[in-house]
């Protein structure tokens, strides 16, 4: 490359370097400590503690959409994340997809991603039961007939056996099985699912991590956030391209071990 | 004759080529791994896997798990297989937010088998590797329930060591109370 383009192109990115610099300063520090913040949050009980409350109405004004299947006389709900509720009552983690609830053999059957959950009526978590090995892929649905508990999968319906922790993928077709269908849990449920959602408020660790990724400001802060880390790249890529081809770094340091 | 500056111009130009690379493969080095089930059973009992029995968690073991051994929701049922003395346990405990599904194989009150089944987190993975899990062979644990050597950590992966741990306390807690059976079935 001649010189004069090569030097052209350094000047270039010199300048650059500098402006995007100045210009993600101020977020650059932010994302740190915010990260140093994100890093502890555990040891300095950020996770245990509830965001600042003006802050809260941004969550408030997410609606976040139910999925509830009827069993037994039990309204079991998922939130589309990570949570499942029985009768509006937080029970704890149910991985996607949730491929809806049974009552069988007295006990609520939760189908979570790669795990059963089987739960009380008093909605206490009997066992955690996983089966991503035992199927070819996570069920998309779950239901019951006169023999027993099936799973639906991608590749057919599983005959599953709670006591041996068996699932037996039928050769043939499965009748009369009762599969789960989405209901429209009331209005009593649909209340105590907005309060067990939102009852405590969104913890300090969640606004840390959607202020640190852009999600607090909707897709158009992500977007943002995105195009600083791009930034950053090009910023760090500058950097070490102005710094390696400095002239004369190397001839100096040839010149001193010469002399 | 080349200069020393010239030595050094290779390596950088490959240190600015690669960097961007190493960028973009360290996250995929981060993918989950899991164990089967079965898998599992069958480096604990070899080829012959006895089937699953269940047990029911009184109020006083559940009281144990939480005050005692740490565990956040312990299930009021656990699957278990079993053979002579040797049995094996298929456990769950959050991490930080999510379970973490461990595997602990004992023989005669002692460690010999920790695996990690399936891992949900998003760090701290790097309790799947034996490194890790070996540090448990051969323990056991005091009328405490505390093990009888110190596990070393993994800087950033604390709440996933932390979780392995009480799993394996509750493993041999759990083995504890199938010892009356065990000698049962011996005579």
């Amino acid at each position: 490359m001649p010189t004069r383009i090569f030097r052209q192109i350094r000047l270039f990115l010199l300048r650059w370097h500098r402006r995007l610099g100045v210009a993600v300063s101020l977020l650059l520090i932010w994302l740190a400590l915010s990260g140093i913040a994100l890093n502890h949050s555990f040891d300095w009980g950020l996770d245990q503690t509830t965001g600042p409350q003006i802050l809260q109405s941004v969550y408030r004004g997410d609606s976040i959409e139910f999925t509830s299947y009827k069993a037994g006389d039990m309204w079991v709900s998922h939130n589309g994340a990570s949570t499942l509720y029985v009768q509006g009552r937080e029970l704890g983690y149910c991985g996607t997809p949730f491929a809806g609830a049974v009552l069988f053999a007295g006990e609520l059957i939760a189908a979570c991603g790669d795990t059963l959950l089987l739960i009380t009526p008093a909605a206490e978590l009997i066992e955690a039961i996983d089966i991503g090995y035992d199927l070819e892929a996570a069920p998309t649905g779950i239901g019951i007939n006169t023999s027993g508990l099936w799973l639906k999968s991608d590749d057919g319906a599983y005959a599953v056996d709670l006591n041996s922790l068996t699932f037996t993928l039928s050769t043939e077709a499965v009748n009369a099985v009762d599969w789960a269908v989405p209901g429209r849990h009331g209005d009593t449920i649909h209340a105590a699912l907005e309060k067990a959602s939102f009852g405590k408020g969104v913890s300090l660790t969640q606004m840390l991590l959607d202020l640190h990724s852009g999600r607090f400001f909707g897709k158009l802060g992500t977007a943002g956030m995105d195009m600083v880390a791009v930034l950053l790249i090009l910023l760090a890529s500058s950097g070490v391209w102005v710094w390696t081809t400095k002239p004369g770094r190397f001839r100096r340091k040839h010149s001193r071990e010469k002399y | 004759m080349n200069t020393p500056g010239q030595w050094l111009k290779l390596p950088l130009r490959f240190l600015r080529r690669g960097f961007l690379l190493f960028a973009v493969l360290v996250p995929l080095a981060a993918a989950e791994d899991y164990l089967s089930t079965d898998e599992f059973l069958s480096q604990v009992f070899g080829s012959s896997v006895p089937a699953a029995e269940k047990m029911w968690i009184s109020a006083e073991q559940r009281q144990v798990a939480v005050n005692s051994i740490g565990l956040g929701r312990p299930p009021i049922r656990v699957h278990y297989w079993r053979e002579g003395k040797r049995s094996a346990w298929i456990l769950q405990e959050v991490g930080k937010e999510k379970p973490i599904t461990i595997g602990v194989g004992l023989n005669a009150g002692q460690v010999e088998t920790v695996r990690i089944l399936a891992f949900r987190e998003s760090r701290g993975w790097e309790v799947k590797y034996p490194y890790f899990t070996e540090q448990f062979s051969g323990a056991t644990a005091d009328e405490n329930n505390r093990l009888d050597r110190r596990i070393d950590g993994i800087t950033g992966a604390t709440l996933s060591v932390n979780a392995v741990q009480k799993v394996v306390r509750w493993a041999v807690y759990l083995d504890r109370g199938l010892e009356p059976a065990i000698t049962a079935d011996a005579h």
